[in-house]
């Protein structure tokens, strides 16, 4: 049986954008995710510093 | 086999670091709000992390890379389905929307605002089984994965696994969804950068040529055309295309998602962002699953399940292999998390504090989370261990899934978009679109004795289109019937002004 390439190639294109797309947004969503992180974890210190201001006062 | 003590050193480092990490979200947590949907805090770029990550189990990548390697290129249209679904979920915010606007923090709460509480409850007990049924064959995934990438027995993968789900289980019984979201972001990032790198190597491992030789070979022309191929063609498509619409819109682990969102619109952009990567999510452990076709043809049923993880196995080399391996346990670690918090949390509060008569305290509906989120671990791994795989694991999943969705996208769809929409026609619409899925559950097991009149209600891609059907059937001749006996509850206040 003779090997079909062009399908192969377009598959294989398909691929590629969908690998870009997939690599592309998980970066920027793992930058992101950090900054966010880091900001409710900031949110929840200040809060508990808080907290305990109120407590000692 | 490659697996090393540098393999093992970095499973344990990363096990570690999850384990921390995950306790330590556990402080942040005072109520209940804050342990189902992190206290509505969660912005675009944590939410889309960790929306990935929920749907991307070591369960995914196993049953994408046997699609591959039994339909060979034309099972990558699933990829483009799927992203066709989420992003149309997305750009519209169907169901989505309405939900975060309700301000519910599990689907089935919507049933009661809109219907009654006895809906809630069978939309709860409905949830809940297509969940737990669904779930049920991932251990056992994951356990073929872990054996045959590691080189080790299978009995040495059934406590791993259960190492695995006593882990995920105690950061989710105590942390809830702030853990589950911080224990996500951590598992996405290694998973990404273990996909990367395996892909790489499957590139380095076989060239184009030989990869399309073996599809050839194995397949002819229907491992090229999707249209064409026995498993898949229109009816498949078109299942699928529903099946993911509804899935992006109701199931529950992803839209938890949008509920935790800090508003409607973040919700929406978590979905379109998150959506660019589904493509990905399937196309790229498909392409492995071709790829294991071009080394280890001809293996058929549960066998063809060992292929990829067999490849991968042979061509990751030590250290590359570690990062592999503890990127699917977090995948999987991820998955878990989410599923057990989304069904534990289900049957508590959608089931049981409510058949309670809302006597219940938010901390003992709490504690009744954590206690199901260990009686569902304990079901996985009985299950895991004593079902018999199916052929196709990925129309298992669909179609054990759809027991919830199909009835669920009309009781919902219907429910937030058309006024008509009452009591009788939820109830029709949950039942009618639970019966197909069922009925191919039970028949599927004895396919040989049916008479063969009957054997196409054993075909999944039937059963799982005809569901969606019947639910919208009985949600439409249900409630138009008994629009005097039962007048429907408007809910547009509360759309507009949120409760």
């Amino acid at each position: 049986m003779e090997t079909v390439m062009t399908p192969t190639y377009i598959w294989i294109g398909i691929f590629i954008v969908s690998g870009v797309l997939f690599w592309g947004t998980a970066v920027w969503a793992i930058y992101r995710g950090f900054i966010d992180i880091m900001d409710i974890v900031t949110q929840e210190k200040e809060k508990a510093n808080r907290k305990k201001q109120n407590t000692s006062a | 086999m490659n697996f090393s003590w540098i393999d093992w050193l970095i499973i344990v480092v990363y096990l570690g670091a999850t384990i921390s990490v995950g306790l330590y979200a556990k402080k942040f947590v005072s109520d209940l709000s804050g342990y189902l949907v992190a206290g509505r805090r969660i912005r675009v770029g944590l939410g889309t992390s960790t929306l990935i990550a929920t749907e991307l189990g070591t369960v995914t990548i196993m049953y994408m890379a046997q699609n591959g390697y039994q339909n060979g290129f034309a099972a990558m249209v699933f990829g483009i389905i799927i992203l066709i679904a989420y992003m149309l979920v997305g750009r519209t915010g169907f169901i989505i929307e309405g939900l975060r606007k309700l301000r519910v923090m599990t689907i089935p709460e919507f049933y009661e605002i809109r219907y009654s509480r006895p809906v809630r409850i069978i939309g709860g007990l409905l949830l809940f089984l297509g969940g737990t049924l669904n779930m049920g064959i991932f251990l056992k995934l994951d356990g073929v994965f872990l054996s045959h990438a590691m080189g080790f027995g299978d009995s040495a993968v059934a406590v791993i696994m259960v190492i695995m789900l006593i882990v995920v289980g105690l950061y989710t019984m105590f942390g809830g969804m702030l853990s589950v979201i911080f224990t996500d972001y951590m598992q996405f990032a290694v998973m990404t950068l273990g996909m990367l790198l395996t892909t790489i190597f499957a590139f380095r491992a076989v060239s184009l040529h030989q990869v399309a030789q073996a599809v050839t070979t194995s397949l002819g022309s229907s491992g090229f055309n999707p249209f064409t191929n026995g498993n898949l063609g229109w009816s498949f498509i078109f299942w699928m295309l529903l099946s993911n619409f509804a899935a992006a819109s109701l199931w529950a682990p992803g839209v938890a998602r949008a509920l935790s969102a800090e508003s409607p619109k973040t919700g929406k952009r978590v979905y379109t962002i998150s959506s660019l990567t589904f493509a990905g999510r399937a196309i790229i452990p498909m392409f492995w699953g071709v790829v294991a076709l071009s080394l280890y043809p001809g293996l058929t049923g549960e066998d063809s399940m060992s292929a990829m993880p067999r490849m991968l196995g042979a061509i990751l080399p030590t250290g590359v292999l570690g990062i592999l391996i503890a990127g699917m346990l977090a995948a999987s670690m991820s998955t878990y998390s989410s599923y057990l918090l989304a069904w534990a949390s289900v049957i508590t509060r959608d089931v049981i504090a409510l058949l309670f008569g809302g006597r219940l305290s938010e901390k003992t509906i709490m504690n009744i989370t954590r206690v199901w989120v260990a009686l569902i671990g304990v079901y996985l791994v009985l299950f895991g261990l004593l079902y018999t795989m199916p052929d196709i694991a990925l129309k298992y999943v669909y179609i054990t899934g759809n027991i919830y969705t199909a009835g669920a996208l009309s009781a919902i769809g219907f429910g937030l978009y058309w006024r008509k929409a009452n009591n009788v026609g939820a109830y029709a619409a949950l039942i009618t679109g639970a019966i197909a899925p069922i009925a191919f559950l039970l028949l599927s097991g004895i396919k040989s004795s049916l008479p063969p009149s009957l054997i196409w209600l054993t075909n999944p891609n039937f059963s799982g289109f005809a569901s969606f059907a019947l639910g919208a059937a009985g949600m439409i001749v249900g409630s138009l019937l008994t629009q005097k006996s039962n007048p429907p509850i408007d809910i547009t206040h509360l759309l507009k002004e949120g409760r």
